[in-house]
């Protein structure tokens, strides 16, 4: 692999260890030193635990230690979920006999195997191999405790499904651990860069046209289900988005914007941007290469942002620091220097009007400023 | 949360050793720091590094090139991926390259030390980082320190006067503070501060090391390095940062012993100064308060009931809880804050 410049997005560890710890009743225990714990646990505000090996462990074997840990976890109730990092991963130890007794799930996801969104696919597949669809409805995947909105969305599409009468098997990664034997055939999706594994995709939540067609399209296949009341509040939501953008756009010119996120997300505001502010195609730089190659060099981002005068950056905080003239939309971890307490969504109808109104909010700050 | 902690077994717990290697070197003004291993690990770093500095009010991070190994290095090697790495990093001309390894680097055998020793424009230090192959946070730290000193010469052309400050804690919230703290006492004896090994220091600089007759350790935990110095360049050694009023007093009276000036009208002025600030807090005497000293640093517990003792302030159960501060305060400075935290807390009682 080329080497890489100040790269700021995590590692397959830190994804699957995100995916893990959205569950309940499970615990989570990173196999690897105290570095490869403390950066999740930085991150990743639920209980989390630690094999915190050392040397000795490396040269004479890790899964005495291992088997320690998770018997002192086990103890606490609920199952016991170890994630595998870079050096006991490639010291090849067979590590299931010391796991043996316990109710453990095992999930190799050493940071070397590449970023957030891979290890999040394979905590995901290791823990879906256990799930039964029994339930009626759909699942609600894409969530993933490092997405700042993921709180947000998740309450948005469960009041979104609610309106329509469509019921919810389970959540995908955020629900208790349980759940996962009462899946539902169908899946629909808050955040498209974390895959849900389970249920047959029906599409994304992201976006005004996205909710209209996956709400329509997953009630024709849920018996009882009224997609009506939620087509009209599509509509409604659209008018009021439109409104708010031509009342900007009849004082300013339609802002030119830089677009650091996850694929899935850039999309979303890009058309946003084209849709309601007429504005030109922005400069995408992916986190992640679902949908193109991932930008994630400091230098390379930091270069990308100089080549042209953008007067909006939507992005992280590094983002933030490098055009601190621009205006900012946060909507990539990390999020340093600012509060977020709430619960603000991207997903569903009140995650397209929260995304209209946090682009315009820092458009006329940004005005009010120069 | 975290399980099965030994109060024997410090480094099972302490933090990665590449990133104390990396708070030392990238407080180095013109140098670039490669690190040996997988992205995810620069990843970690760069974003601790991102969080730090903006809370020092400081936006740009320190440029990290990442050897980035991957599977395929995994399997046949990563000193190739080193080497392009360390030209990655030659072509932003810094004055110094600073190449850290990580534990998985040592743990499939790439031979780090030996990529770094060939022959190349720019210098190029191998600082050994391991992650838990190597100790912990503080090994890191002495391991940087240590290889940064082998780029000074001992033949001293021009000794330096003024005191350098050793193994300041780049990532501590307060270090600023604290450095002009120690400014300000060193001041009382007529002595400058110097060299800042390391934070913000030209990689230069580095040569100069050997020049300085007398340092200050940020903290007595790095006396293999104060006596490195010593054996080394006949450094003259302070053992640490004064800590609470009589570590102050203490500290002046060290370093006038140390460059030979006589500390007797610092002392007199120090004195003079917390005999000040214990009558600007005494409203507080008298107060019944408690200390949770489980988890308690010695040092930072030892201030605080000197200073309680000063006012009249009295430590019984159930008293008013007061905070006491992570790291030791530094100075009379330090204990003027700790006060202050103090007084904020017993009015919100």
């Amino acid at each position: 692999m080329p080497e890489c410049i100040n790269p700021i997005w995590p590692c397959a560890l830190t994804g699957a260890v995100a995916f893990l710890a959205g569950y309940t009743g499970i615990s989570v225990v990173i196999h690897g030193s105290s570095g490869c714990y403390y950066y999740p646990k930085s991150l990743i505000r639920t209980p989390l635990y630690g094999s915190f090996i050392l040397h000795d462990e490396v040269v004479f074997g890790t899964g005495e230690r291992l088997r320690s840990v998770v018997s002192d976890v086990s103890k606490r109730g609920g199952r016991v979920a170890v994630v595998n990092s870079c050096v006991p991963a490639l010291m090849g130890e067979d590590l299931a006999p010391y796991l043996d007794g316990y109710s453990a799930l095992f999930v190799d996801a050493p940071g070397f195997l590449g970023g957030v969104e891979s290890g999040y696919r394979i905590a995901g597949e290791a823990l879906m191999s256990e799930a039964a669809i029994t339930a009626d409805g759909v699942n609600i995947g894409g969530v993933c405790l490092l997405d700042p909105f993921w709180r947000g969305n998740l309450h948005e599409a469960g009041r979104m499904l609610a309106r329509a009468g469509i019921p919810v098997g389970t959540v995908v990664a955020a629900d208790h651990i349980e759940a996962i034997s009462h899946a539902a055939p169908l899946t629909v999706t808050v955040n498209p860069d974390y895959p849900a594994i389970i249920g047959e995709d029906s599409g994304s939540l992201l976006g005004i046209s996205a909710c209209s067609d996956t709400i329509m399209q997953v009630a024709e296949r849920v018996p009882g289900a009224d997609p009506s009341p939620l087509l009209d509040e599509c509509r409604l939501a659209e008018e009021r988005a439109i409104a708010a953008c031509e009342k900007y756009l009849r004082r300013h010119d339609p802002p030119v914007a830089a677009i650091a996120a996850q694929a899935g997300y850039a999309s979303f505001f890009d058309d946003i941007l084209r849709t309601y502010l007429g504005a030109g195609s922005s400069l995408i730089l992916p986190r992640n290469d679902s949908s193109g190659i991932a930008v994630t060099d400091y230098a390379a981002i930091a270069d990308a942002l100089s080549s042209d005068e953008y007067t909006l950056i939507l992005g992280s905080s590094y983002e933030h620091q490098m055009q601190p003239c621009a205006a900012f939309v946060g909507i990539t971890p990390p999020q340093r220097g600012r509060v977020i307490l709430g619960s603000p969504p991207l997903a569903g109808i009140e995650g397209m009007l929260n995304g209209v109104e946090m682009i315009l909010n820092a458009c006329m700050d940004r005005k009010k400023k120069f | 949360m975290i399980l099965n902690h030994s109060h024997t077994d410090i480094s099972r717990n302490e933090g990665c050793t590449l990133t104390g290697a990396l708070s030392v070197t990238c407080f180095l003004q013109d140098a670039v720091t490669v690190i040996h291993g997988p992205a995810g690990c620069t990843h970690h770093n760069a974003s601790l590094l991102h969080a730090s500095l903006a809370e020092n009010d400081c936006s740009d991070i320190p440029l990290l090139v990442s050897s980035n190994v991957s599977e395929e290095e995994v399997i046949f090697g990563g000193e190739g991926a080193l080497m392009q790495a360390i030209r990655s990093a030659e072509s932003y001309n810094p004055s110094l390259i600073c190449v850290i390894s990580t534990c998985i680097a040592d743990t499939i055998g790439d031979d780090t030390a030996a990529v770094c020793r060939e022959r190349r424009g720019i210098p190029v230090v191998h600082i050994p980082g391991s992650g838990f192959l190597g100790g912990g946070f503080s090994d890191g730290i002495h391991n940087a320190l240590m290889r940064l000193m082998d780029l000074s010469s001992p033949d001293i052309s021009s000794p330096d006067d003024s005191m350098m400050i050793v193994g300041e804690k780049n990532l501590e919230y307060e270090a600023e503070e604290n450095y002009a703290e120690v400014s300000r006492l060193l001041s009382l004896l007529e002595i400058d501060s110097g060299l800042r090994f390391v934070r913000r220091m030209p990689a230069n600089d580095c040569s100069r090391i050997s020049s300085a007759r007398y340092a200050i350790l940020r903290d007595p935990s790095l006396y293999p390095i104060g006596s490195a110095l010593s054996s080394r360049f006949g450094t003259g050694i302070i053992s640490g940062f004064p800590i609470g009023l009589e570590g102050s007093l203490r500290f002046l009276r060290q370093a006038g012993e140390v460059t030979g000036i006589d500390s007797y009208a610092a002392i007199r002025d120090e004195e003079g100064m917390q005999e000040d600030l214990v009558a600007s807090f005494s409203d507080l005497r008298g107060i019944p308060v408690s200390i949770n000293t489980s988890l308690a640093d010695p040092g930072v517990l030892g201030a605080a009931r000197t200073v309680m003792n000063s006012i009249g302030m009295v430590e019984e159960e159930p008293g008013i809880p007061i905070p006491l501060p992570f790291d030791p305060p530094v100075g009379t400075t330090g204990i003027r804050r700790m006060l202050q935290s103090w007084r904020r807390c017993i009015s919100r009682a």
